[in-house]
């Protein structure tokens, strides 16, 4: 049986205020990897404050799903980050 | 030293702040804080994982907020950052871990991932004082009847099949309880007022218990019963909590005749019910042994567990490195190694 395509692609690129707070949002996501790669796969990449999500599924469903998950637990980062960063509020 | 600990395995998100004072010995142990907020899903709803996960995304960040207000604490203070990285729901379990990581990298400490079993016995050993106990860990997601041996907390019986705690849990939408404060609590509030007991299959197997037979037993009759006017919703509280409790503490004896233990300490959800703890208490005085258990902030889960489990593993020195603090939705209690105990 032939391996399923990944055909269905979607790329999120989300600012971040500094590199270092893109870094650690990295960092904190790609902790959680792919359930079924073969599937459904997600690759986290930094350019300076850019946290890059690239996503390539076997469907479009798929692809919603990983998207969406993907986007609760960033917005879980970020607003971790802007309640609790200390680093920010050194001299 | 002070933990943070992070819990969020299944409805209640607990976040606790406790402080291990290194000068004394044995060290001192205060609470500084133990928050917990919990998700109710309608009567006659069950929690599910995607909601649930939703309902802690919402009220962590707050609570870690009120947590270290009521403790005094600011982020220099903390020495260590634990989380239950299992058994649990995944969803939920990801969505607390990832608030761990995020604080943990940006203040810059070290990670510790929880067994959430791990952490009810250590709460339970810490507050009680329990010397070396036959544990009973019973709730709605976990029933397993543990003694401590060699570094590891042994599996000696458990649940086949589901949670004595998701039995009663499952039961109470059939009767349309409320879920809040807990369906097991309204059930037990029911019970007290229950009479006629319904004879119930009672599925123990050597060590181990099974639930689903008795709870399908019950779903299936109880409509009948009630229109029949046989028996009242709060006898068929009554019974299934005897039948079921009657299963726990038969399994406890067993364990404790093992072993030769004279103590059982209760923990878990479960573990509150005050029938339960009245049985287990007859069992115990015949044996001339004891029961210890805790009041619902340390019974029910909660996060100060956690940071007590996790911080006992800190002082050894462990640590869980970043690229490990996944989640895991099985994670058996003897998988960990017990290196604060002899």
């Amino acid at each position: 049986m032939a391996a399923a395509a990944l055909n269905e692609r979607l790329t999120l690129q989300i600012p971040l205020p500094s590199p270092r707070l893109a870094k650690i949002a990295a960092d904190v996501l790609d902790v959680d990897k792919d359930l079924k790669p073969e599937v459904s796969r997600r690759l986290i990449s930094t350019q300076d404050n850019i946290l890059t999500l690239d996503f390539q599924t076997s469907t479009l469903k798929l692809l919603r799903t990983v998207v969406n998950s993907s986007l609760e637990m960033v917005q879980m980062v970020v607003s971790t980050m802007a309640s609790f960063d200390t680093e920010s509020e050194e001299p | 030293m002070i933990a943070l600990g992070l819990e969020g395995s299944a409805n209640k998100l607990g976040v606790g702040l406790i402080r291990h004072d290194m000068t004394t010995t044995p060290p001192t142990v205060t609470i500084l804080a133990n928050l917990r907020h919990t998700y109710h899903p309608p009567p006659g709803e069950g929690f599910l994982p995607k909601d649930t996960a939703q309902h802690h995304r919402s009220h962590i960040l707050q609570l870690v907020k009120d947590a270290m207000a009521e403790g005094n604490i600011t982020p220099k203070d903390i020495s260590v950052i634990c989380f239950t990285k299992g058994p649990g729901m995944g969803g939920p379990l990801t969505s607390v871990a990832t608030v761990a990581r995020t604080l943990a990298l940006m203040w810059n400490k070290e990670l510790v991932g929880v067994n959430h079993c791990v952490g009810h016995i250590e709460m339970g050993r810490q507050i009680t004082g329990a010397e070396n106990p036959v544990v009973l860990y019973v709730s709605g997601g976990n029933t397993q009847v543990i003694a401590y041996a060699e570094k590891r907390y042994r599996i000696f019986g458990e649940a086949l099949d589901i949670a004595v705690g998701n039995c009663l849990d499952r039961f109470a939408r059939v009767l349309n309880l409320p879920n809040d404060p807990a369906p097991g609590y309204n059930i037990e509030q029911l019970a007290k007022k229950g009479t006629k007991l319904l004879d119930l299959p009672y599925t123990v197997k050597g060590m181990d218990v099974s639930f689903s037979g008795v709870l399908t037993y019950i779903e299936t009759n109880a409509p009948a019963l009630l229109a029949s006017g046989e028996y009242t919703a709060a006898d068929l509280c009554f019974s299934l909590q005897e039948t079921v409790f009657a299963m726990l503490v038969e399994t406890t004896e067993r364990a404790m005749a093992h072993i030769g233990s004279k103590e059982v300490l209760i923990v878990g959800g479960v573990g509150c019910n005050k029938r339960l703890q009245e049985m287990m208490d007859q069992m115990a005085s015949q044996r001339d042994g004891k029961v210890f258990a805790t009041d619902e902030r340390f019974c029910i889960d909660n996060g100060i567990m956690i940071a007590q489990a996790g911080i006992l593993a800190y002082q050894t020195g462990y640590t869980t490195p970043l690229e490990k603090t996944w989640c895991t939705q099985r994670f058996r209690t003897d998988e960990v190694f017990v290196a604060w105990r002899e």
